[in-house]
């Protein structure tokens, strides 16, 4: 029993934290159909880090028989229209003409609050914390508000196995454990 | 391998709909015909021996085998560079992009030349990467023939030690601009490692192998179903002019289009706004559809939209933006932080001044006058400051004119004015008081028996703030301490007696409510009340007291 108990223990990890979630007005029925991700806004002091979560967002999102994204570029290219930097987040007025320009029924947008990456010897201490939101397409309006808070040792099994050692590889398991949450919640591809 | 050649596009076109199979996956007209051919040569044939009989046989084994295990058509797959966010937001890996083409290759894949992928985003100066318009997805598909276009981006890149990489792809189909595969696949050098540390990795180059097996993992070895996506009209820039307007000022909206379908057959688009639809018509230089129309009498923000009439009749409505109808000028507060003496805020080197707007709103131009107000009639400006945009929030006069000369003492009328966007001006008044002279102190001295009386007055007009003084006597010793906030005042001090010492010395100090400083210094106070003050000696000292 003891031994099972020290076995459940190493296994088992620090990862006992979820994504916390505040729903904070229903989603629309045609929610999931043509889902835009804006730009996200990098708070925290790794270089590139809005970026580099974009992709693992759009890739995690968009994978096959999941989400139909709007093309990231199309979006850049309106956001140069309206003259919104890509590094700031899209106001209401604004997002409502990205809707009607792009048909967007949901949008994803957000904030990166924290992302590190630290070497020590050979491993390398990660860490990402996020708000991710969700704004109606029609009106702009926020929908949904998401918190989630990781280190990549929080995924540690035993020795090194399963550390996260790189902020790409903690921002997918992050993001796939916010997507997670939110198709719990309800928010599906449409037809699903 | 014939049939990898090719070209999917033209097969695109030729293949009537009956061509697909339940799967949704193309049957490739060469696939049939070159089987109709084979069962053709099989009728034909002339007579031959029992070999050429098996070599035949074993020949449509092999080419029914070789069809069946490649897949229908080898789909033509243009890899776009892939963008380095190590490098920047537009750095270019070079390097990853070929094992990526490679790669793909492996997987059954036609790959366009990269000279190609290359001449064609220079020909649509495609400046972003990582990234492609669905326009120039729909003309990928035209100009390099690719059923798909492949972008990725190398989110993570480090060379030993902790070698690490880090690469996300998108397979977008090119017909109908889905995305109909993604993944993003990372790497750490101690994923690899053994308990054994057999054939660990010990550089970024051995990691590639694991890393494109991982990344590959779900990548569609059998190319997904071909989709025939819409026509589309993607509006590639809106510019709206003027944006802020007054009423029935004349707007005008240029719109450049660029679309999948033939110039001919573009649909018909109209402007509409505050509920009027307006005519589009094609400017000067072809390049851009404009429309213009009068702005309405009420104010406020109102939606720009354009209409779509296609040729089924059906409309689409899409909004560009916005324009303001804007009448109404600017508001501003002007506050003079100093003391108010007399109805007018009053100092004597520097005046703080903030503003404010009720209605905080974008401002094109600012000006700043200070006039001196020799008499009700007469201004002289002295000051004039210009700028453009937002006023700042708080300004300070140093009590100079625009030559960089002290500015007489006397009363001062500050005018700010300000432009909004539109150009509706706003103004604010600010009278105030330049008060450089400092207490003019009179000193009167009346001997009594025993006792001396000192009466002070000032005579200029601005109040005072304090005032103190000290009676010493000529050994240093404080004999008497007097303080007060205003003048005339009258102290009395004993006076010294027979035998004692009789030298008496007056320290005094005044500020004024707008902080100019008198201090004077009195020596032998006796001899002064008895001889008239003309021998008052006067001493500008730096006083101990000021530290």
């Amino acid at each position: 029993m003891f031994l099972f108990l020290v076995c459940l223990t190493l296994t088992g990890g620090c990862g006992g934290r979820v994504p916390l979630l505040q729903e904070l007005a229903p989603l629309p029925p045609d929610a999931g159909c043509r889902v835009a991700v804006l730009p996200f806004v990098n708070r925290g002091d790794y270089p590139g880090g809005n970026e580099l979560l974009y992709k693992v967002f759009t890739s995690e999102l968009a994978g096959p028989g999941k989400f139909h994204l709007v093309n990231e570029a199309d979006i850049l290219k309106v956001y140069q229209q309206l003259a919104i930097f890509p590094t700031r987040m899209a106001d209401e007025n604004q997002m409502q003409v990205i809707a009607s320009r792009l048909g967007v029924t949901l949008f994803i947008g957000g904030d990166i609050l924290r992302m590190t990456e630290r070497p020590s010897g050979n491993e390398v201490h990660t860490e990402m914390s996020v708000v991710i939101r969700l704004y109606e397409g029609k009106t702009g309006d926020i929908l949904w508000e998401t918190y989630h808070k990781r280190r990549g040792r929080d995924y540690k099994s035993v020795l090194h196995f399963g550390q996260i050692n790189t902020v790409a590889g903690l921002a997918k398991q992050m993001v796939r454990e916010i997507i997670d949450l939110w198709n719990k919640n309800g928010l599906t591809a449409c037809g699903e | 391998m014939i049939l990898s050649g090719v070209p999917a596009f033209s097969v695109h076109k030729a293949m009537p709909p009956e061509r697909y199979n339940c799967l949704g996956r193309r049957e490739p007209a060469a696939v049939l015909q070159e089987a109709r051919s084979m069962r053709l040569g099989v009728r034909r044939r002339p007579p031959v021996t029992i070999m050429m009989n098996r070599f035949y046989i074993l020949l449509c084994i092999f080419c029914l085998s070789a069809a069946m295990t490649v897949p229908a058509a080898a789909e033509t797959v243009a890899v776009f560079p892939l963008l380095d966010l190590n490098k920047g937001r537009n750095g270019v890996n070079h390097e990853l992009t070929d094992h990526i083409r490679h790669q793909t290759g492996l997987r059954g894949y036609r790959i366009v030349e990269p000279d190609e992928v290359m001449n064609f985003m220079v020909r649509h100066r495609i400046r972003i990467l990582g990234a492609l318009d669905s326009i120039y997805v729909n003309r990928a598909q035209k100009e390099l023939e690719a059923d798909f276009v492949l972008l990725g981006t190398v989110c993570q890149l480090k060379p030993e030690p902790n070698a690490t990489v880090s690469v996300s792809l998108q397979l977008v189909r090119t017909s109908d601009n889905r995305i109909v595969w993604t993944d993003t696949a990372t790497l750490y050098q101690s994923e690899l490692w053994t308990l054994l540390a057999i054939n660990d990795p010990e550089s970024l180059g051995d990691l590639y192998d694991s890393f494109f097996e991982r990344l590959y993992a779900t990548f569609p070895v059998t190319p997904p179903a071909y989709m025939r996506g819409k026509d589309f009209v993607d509006i590639d820039r809106v510019l709206i002019r003027p944006a802020i307007v007054r009423s029935h000022d004349r707007i005008e909206c240029r719109i450049g289009i660029k679309s999948t379908m033939d110039p001919e057959s573009l649909p018909e688009f109209r402007i509409t706004v505050h509920g009027e639809t307006y005519p589009v018509v094609s400017d000067e230089d072809g390049h851009y559809l404009a429309a213009a129309w009068n702005a309405i009498e009420e104010e406020g923000r109102y939606d720009i939209g354009l209409q779509t009439v296609w040729a089924d009749g059906t409309r689409d409505d899409l909004r560009l933006g916005s324009y303001r109808v804007d009448n109404t000028p600017p508001v501003i507060v002007m506050h003079a932080a100093a003391p108010v003496i007399d109805r007018y805020p009053t100092f004597n080197a520097f005046v703080a001044l903030t503003f404010s707007m009720p209605e905080p709103e974008q401002l094109s131009r600012w000006e700043f006058h200070i006039y001196r107000l020799e008499d009700e009639q007469e201004q002289t400006l002295v000051v004039f400051q210009e700028g453009s945009g937002q006023l700042a929030q708080r300004m300070t006069w140093n009590g100079r004119t625009s030559t960089g000369l002290n500015a007489p003492e006397g009363d001062y009328l500050i005018r700010v004015i300000v432009w909004d966007m539109i150009g509706n001006p706003g103004s604010a008044e600010q009278r105030v008081a330049l008060r450089r002279i400092p207490p003019q102190l009179d000193f009167a001295f009346e001997l009594e028996e025993d006792l001396l009386r000192i009466n002070v007055s000032n005579e200029t007009p601005t109040p005072m703030n304090f005032w103190w003084m000290r009676i010493f006597e000529g050994n240093g010793r404080v004999l008497r301490v007097f303080e007060g906030e205003d003048f005339p005042v009258e102290v009395s001090i004993p006076l010294p007696g027979e035998g004692e010492e009789n030298l008496l010395d007056l320290l005094i100090e005044a500020r004024d409510a707008v902080g100019n400083i008198t201090r004077r210094k009195l020596q032998d106070l006796f001899t002064i009340a008895t001889q008239g003050e003309e021998d008052l000696e006067e001493t500008e000292v730096q006083w101990l007291e000021d530290f």
